[in-house]
């Protein structure tokens, strides 16, 4: 049975490997091998190119933000205040929406005409015009990750402050005698109880975010003009909007050696973690 | 007590640090939902007219909803995610908990190399496997049809369940077990009366993210299932938004309808999940 689950996985991989070596078109069957054309051809490829970066920037940009808004938002929760439980589960919501579901609302709050964002900017006169937010290139990539962010933040917030009720209070009342003010409680005590939790949750949102589809495609197709293309909503496109599944596959297999890295770097802490 | 210390620390510190940053955080992570809502029960008239307050609703109305049901697929669309979802979490449920429980207990060769290869099948991310998945698919005739999505969801979810349970079978002493055996139990026995019940909250927090997980879903679907008919909420509803212009309001309506069971199952187990999230994925 775990070698079916296995094979599962296994199989499509291998699949994927024979696949982008082969001149495959969507219909049955294994068509034509072509060795290395599709991975030669793609580094010239301008979308292609661009989508390698929007991904890395995508990634980029969606651990560190949600690290630090994540972090942020765990030391506000983490004070004792009337109404925290309540509090917690308010900001919990973007992580429970479905994500398809978040991408749409963001999409209607972006919108250039109708859009709430656009009103409420034009009214208190911070800009003069509406904004196509999702109408030119880096400003697009810019409002996708955000949206991305609004969703994970909650996610890294509370895995944080799990962490934080973990750490003893000793600590802290020693850090104090010491002399310690605020930051260096949280830098000396605060952060390197954290360490663990920060490098596990950052590597796993690396890894997931590399392969993200829903929010991009959903919202502006990769477009305009592959500006935001990630490397996954491309792949989608050249395979089934443009029918070459043989180059499709070469197109997402692109990023796997960093996948891979960072699903062996964290597979090595979760399972050093375990023991 | 930190608590004591930064309030002695003064009344301006205590509206910096927590009630400035709570207020800002509260209003970001809710005001899409509250325009969600809001837009939900607008009439079309109110969502473009440039008069009026947009934040509020002058005329509240439930024709988004009624026209959602009657008027397009959602009804099928809703049944169709509800379908696979359940059936997927059942199914992934029941056999990682098998395959979790023998790679927690049982030695056997390969063991090592079985545990590492289920969280990579797990963390190896979906959007390289789904053009071959959809060329296997196709060869088994599964292509377009809610089976498909079945047998496809669960290639992602068995691997993560089996890896989430292993670590709460694992924590189930063997002694336990044990002290089963010598009263005369069976094998069987000892692992449905003592140790799942033992286990329970982790069989309960691979439940719920296999639910999440496949109520979620979006690029299987959209690549495997064409038709209108056998297609779930969240591929049906972002196709509705090319249909008609101004459609926002039965988006929204779908939104909130396709949100409430979440909402209404995570609520009350709020606390079990995220310590399920941390003691699976980050506390490892």
């Amino acid at each position: 049975m775990v070698l079916i689950i296995v094979g599962l996985v296994a199989y499509p991989f291998f699949t994927a490997f024979m696949m982008s070596m082969s001149d495959q078109f969507v219909g049955p069957g294994y068509k034509g091998f072509v060795g290395l054309k599709h991975y030669l051809a793609l580094p010239s490829d301008f979308v292609f190119r661009k989508a390698i970066s929007n991904t890395f920037v995508w990634a980029f940009l969606s651990v560190v933000f949600k690290l630090g808004l994540g972090m942020l938002l765990a030391l506000t929760l983490n004070q004792k205040f009337p109404g925290a439980n309540l509090a917690k589960s308010l900001v919990l919501l973007p992580w429970v929406i479905p994500t398809p579901i978040t991408s749409l609302v963001w999409l209607w709050i972006l919108n250039d005409m109708f859009g709430v964002l656009n009103f409420m900017l034009l009214k208190a006169g911070l800009i003069g015009a509406p904004i196509a937010w999702l109408g030119s290139g880096g400003l697009a990539l810019l409002s996708v990750v955000s949206v991305n962010i609004w969703r994970g933040t909650p996610f890294f917030a509370l895995s944080l402050l799990a962490g934080l009720k973990n750490i003893p209070e000793a600590q802290y009342e020693a850090a104090t005698i010491d002399g310690a003010g605020k930051l260096q409680s949280f830098l000396f005590v605060t952060l390197p109880n954290l360490t663990y939790v920060i490098l596990i949750a950052s590597l796993l949102e690396a890894i997931w975010s590399l392969g993200d589809f829903s929010i991009v495609y959903i919202m502006t197709k990769g477009g305009p003009a592959g500006a935001t293309h990630l490397i996954s909503t491309l792949s989608y496109e050249v395979g089934f909007l443009g029918g070459n599944l043989g180059r499709a596959v070469a197109v997402s297999l692109y990023p796997l050696p960093v996948i891979a890295l960072l699903i062996v770097a964290v597979t090595y802490f979760m399972e050093r973690g375990r023991e | 007590m930190s608590g004591a210390q930064r309030a002695s620390t003064g009344r301006i510190s205590r509206i910096l640090l927590l009630y400035v940053p709570l207020t800002l955080f509260l209003l970001w992570a809710m005001f899409p939902v509250y325009w969600m809502l809001i837009t939900a029960i607008k009439p079309d008239a109110e969502l473009t007219s440039a008069r009026g307050n947009p934040l509020w609703v002058a005329a509240p109305t439930l024709k988004n909803l009624t026209g959602l049901f009657g008027e397009t697929n959602f009804p099928i669309w809703f049944r169709n995610s509800a379908l696979v979802s359940v059936l997927t979490t059942l199914l992934s449920v029941v056999v990682s908990s098998l395959a979790a429980y023998s790679l927690a207990r049982l030695r056997f060769r390969g063991r090592w190399l079985i545990s590492r290869g289920v969280l990579f099948s797990y963390l190896v991310p979906r959007t390289i496997l789904f053009i071959p998945l959809f060329s296997i698919l196709q060869f088994l005739r599964l292509t377009d049809s809610l089976a498909g999505l079945v047998v496809s969801y669960l290639t992602f979810m068995v691997p993560f369940c089996t890896w989430l349970l292993v670590g709460y079978f694992a924590s189930v002493p063997k002694e336990v077990e044990e002290c089963g055996l010598i009263d005369g139990c069976t094998r069987a026995q000892v692992l449905f009366r003592i140790t799942v019940p033992m286990a329970a909250p982790g069989i309960i927090t691979a439940t719920l993210f296999s639910f999440t997980l496949s109520w979620n879903e979006f690029l299987y679907p959209l690549v495997f299932n064409t038709s209108s008919l056998r297609q779930v909420v969240p591929v049906g509803i972002s196709d509705l938004q090319y249909g008609d212009v101004i459609i926002w309001g039965k988006i929204m309506a779908a939104g909130v309808v396709f949100s409430l069971p979440l909402i209404l199952v995570y609520y009350p187990i709020q606390r079990y999940l995220v310590g399920g999230m941390t003691a699976g994925a980050v506390k490892g």
